[in-house]
């Protein structure tokens, strides 16, 4: 390689597309390795479109991508931003949806085994998972940034509710198609559907005043206490049957009742 | 900015805060008290994360219990733990941060949060995950998104905590900076942090304000209080470098006077009432 | 900041592989304004040469990582603009390219041709437009036969024949 190197005059010339092809073609040669003539070529591209296309690239570069459940989000309507909040709880990323699939998983399969209380494995881990999800969802270990949120202008409650009730939608989005495929398409495989409400909303209405994660946690063993103590003699689906499923709306209601009312507890 | 009269918390049995008054205005404000002082209880206060029991508050001339949702849209906030989440880049938790400060439009969003970034020097590893940055970086990404909306108010909760000395020099050159044109109030059990960055300093003890002033008057508070020996003598004794003995207390006659230091004037503050050394 | 702007490319691409955004700034300083040049001789449209521009800045941002270290950067960063340049034309209606003219070659650039290239650039000059466009692109830009067609709006087989024919017209020329 010799020492040739473009001047000034050949380069406006070759910016400005007045070279003939073989010319330029050795010009572009010669640019790959030559970084002292490509600064020639600086000033011959207005700085505005440089500035304009780099601000492109820095935005598509910074553009936080985002996960699955996230486009899931925007792709029903929800918008960027909000969806970007929701997303951030830890109980709607990916380990803790596979880790919730596969627990109702085992639970069908085991259910197709005994009869009785196979089934009632499943009915009584399903609400569960959406109790935890929402315990997760929030507090220190499921925030980003939890305290600095408290001092923000955006609702924490409004937050809250919307997180609890995409962790309840996914949560119980699973356990149905879990449960219709395995259990077969009787009402029993959403049975479970109630008691999912009625426990979630529990655990947010008692959030207002103690830490989510404990809530969740009395909540979760409180139902597996009573489950397994009516059930205890004789294995039965009572507890699921239609007068159950209306009381369990019933708690429902009050819980978001409760939760209305102490709403300003978690600004 | 900040008006705090007789201000009181209680949790149980213990009155963090019994009966605080202060002021602070624009420049750097120092909170300085020892641990357990109520200091993280006093900033979150002033970051309306908290309220009081009872007492009056006004922070940028409106009453937090009535006019929260605009305290916080002027309000920058620093607690000391932020708790980042693992896995987020630099860039994308100060956008979170930045939707929870209500800017909802993607690009104008972008802006600022590059903006913030740029402040705070940064820029360079904004697209590289928080856990894999060094303690000062982490902590300056936590300045960045207190930075965010240019807020009239910014409370940063023990800043300078396990930083080393050449960290903590270069952070408070950005304190230093942000300062200008804004109210900042830092709290720090650290007198060395004050009397670099503080314009004004509130001592904190035992719930209540036990000075308010510039770190220049704490440290006149020792003046003629503050004197060398070969052995211990005085309330407030410890062993120097040489060999010597520092003192604080009334001096005997003839001693070999020191030169007081900020730190002077806040020991004799927390010093024992009991035993005469106060200010 | 200042600091970025003492590295070599190769350096400054290994920073951007690192996520370095500061890297990837100055990298852009250095070679978007050869990029913008060189693709408009390829493409009039602006817009498209923006688009182009800004994809490829996005692609090495992304793909740092996989530049073996072989080479100039600037190699890399073309073959991937030119590619974007391609993704770009496939998506609108083909735009005239600037016409590969048959110019005179004065007395001086005889000398430049032929220091870079030497009898063959001498020869490549005196190949109709068609010919020289088609070896241009195969061989000067590095693309296969398909792109290259897609580049001048030609069928992969014409590109094909052509650049036959101009092989084996150079070799006439040469010997």
């Amino acid at each position: 390689m010799s020492t040739w190197h473009m001047d000034d005059g050949l380069a406006v010339r070759y910016a400005d597309g007045e070279l003939n092809p073989t010319l330029a073609a050795s010009v572009e040669a010669h640019l790959l390795a030559c970084d002292r003539c490509r600064s020639l070529l600086t000033p011959r591209v207005p700085d505005a479109r440089l500035d304009r296309v780099w601000a492109e690239v820095a935005d598509a570069v910074d553009t936080p991508v985002p996960g699955p459940f996230e486009r899931l989000l925007r792709a029903i309507g929800v918008h960027d931003h909000t969806a970007r909040l929701m997303a951030a709880a830890y109980s709607l990323r990916l380990p803790w949806i596979t880790a919730s699939a596969a627990a109702l998983l085992f639970a069908a399969l085991a259910s197709g085994e005994t009869t009785r209380w196979g089934l009632l494995v499943y009915l009584t881990l399903a609400p569960i998972l959406p109790v935890a999800g929402v315990a997760v969802a929030f507090g220190r270990d499921g925030d980003p940034a939890h305290e600095i949120g408290l001092a923000a202008p955006y609702s924490m409650f409004r937050l809250m509710l919307m997180r609890s009730a995409a962790v309840l939608t996914s949560s119980s989005a699973l356990a149905l198609v879990v449960g219709l495929g395995l259990l077969g398409g009787s009402w029993i495989a959403a049975a479970w559907l109630l008691p999912s409400l009625a426990l979630t909303s529990l655990t947010l209405a008692l959030s207002s005043r103690f830490d989510p994660r404990h809530c969740g946690a009395v909540v979760a063993m409180t139902w597996l206490f009573v489950v397994v103590s009516v059930n205890f003699r004789e294995p039965s689906l009572a507890m699921f049957g239609g007068v159950g499923q209306v009381g369990y709306l019933a708690v429902a209601f009050a819980s978001f009742a409760l939760l209305f009312f102490r709403r300003r507890e978690f600004s | 900015m900040i008006e705090a009269v007789g201000l009181v918390k209680t949790y149980g049995r213990d009155r963090v805060l019994d009966g605080l008054t202060f002021t602070a205005g624009r420049g750097v404000t120092g909170l300085l008290g020892p641990n357990g002082a109520g200091k993280t209880t006093l900033i979150r206060m002033l970051a309306t994360v908290l309220a009081p029991d009872e007492g009056e508050l006004r922070l940028l001339g409106r009453d937090p219990a009535g006019d929260r949702l605009e305290i916080r849209r002027r309000l920058g906030y620093l607690p000391q733990e932020p708790g980042y989440q693992r896995g987020l880049t630099v860039f994308e938790f100060v956008d979170y941060v930045a939707i929870l400060k209500e800017m909802v439009q993607r690009r104008a969003r972008h802006d600022e949060v590059r903006r913030v970034i740029e402040e705070v020097g940064l820029t360079s590893v904004s697209g590289k995950r928080i856990r894999t940055l060094s303690g000062g970086m982490r902590r300056r990404v936590g300045i960045a998104q207190a930075l965010l909306g240019d807020p009239e108010l910014i409370l940063l909760d023990e800043p300078t905590v396990g930083l080393d000395p050449e960290q903590r020099l270069r952070f408070r050159e950005l304190i230093s900076h942000i300062g200008q044109g804004r109210a900042v109030v830092l709290s720090t059990h650290q007198t060395e942090d004050v009397s670099a960055l503080c314009n004004r300093v509130v001592v904190l003890k035992a719930g209540r304000c036990a000075f308010e002033g510039t770190p220049e008057e704490v440290r006149a508070l020792a003046e003629g209080r503050v004197w060398f020996s070969a052995e211990k003598s005085g309330v407030l004794s410890w062993r120097t470098g040489d060999g010597l003995f520092r003192n604080i207390g009334s001096a005997p006659e003839g001693a070999r006077p020191a030169e007081p230091t900020v730190e002077d004037g806040y020991l004799l503050l927390l010093g024992d009432r009991t035993a005469g050394v106060t200010a | 900041m200042s600091e970025h702007e003492t590295w070599t490319d190769a350096r400054l691409l290994d920073a951007v592989a690192d996520g370095d955004r500061r890297a990837l700034e100055v990298l852009y300083g250095r070679h978007a304004p050869w990029l913008v040049i060189r693709l408009t001789r390829r493409c009039a449209d602006p817009a498209l040469v923006d688009e182009a521009v800004q994809d490829t800045f996005v692609a090495v941002w992304r793909t740092a990582r996989t530049w073996k270290g072989k080479g100039e950067v600037a190699a890399w960063i073309w073959g991937i603009g030119i590619r974007r340049l391609l993704d770009q034309l496939r998506r609108r209606p083909a735009v005239p390219l600037p016409a590969y003219e048959q110019v005179m070659v004065s007395a001086e650039e005889q000398v430049l041709l032929g220091i870079e290239y030497g009898e063959l650039g001498q020869a490549m000059s005196r190949l109709s437009p068609e010919l020289r466009a088609v070896v241009q692109a195969t061989v000067l830009d590095g693309l296969t036969t398909r792109e290259a067609g897609r580049l001048l709006g030609i069928p992969a087989g014409t590109v094909k024949t052509r650049m036959m024919r101009a092989k084996a017209l150079l070799r006439e020329e040469l010997v």
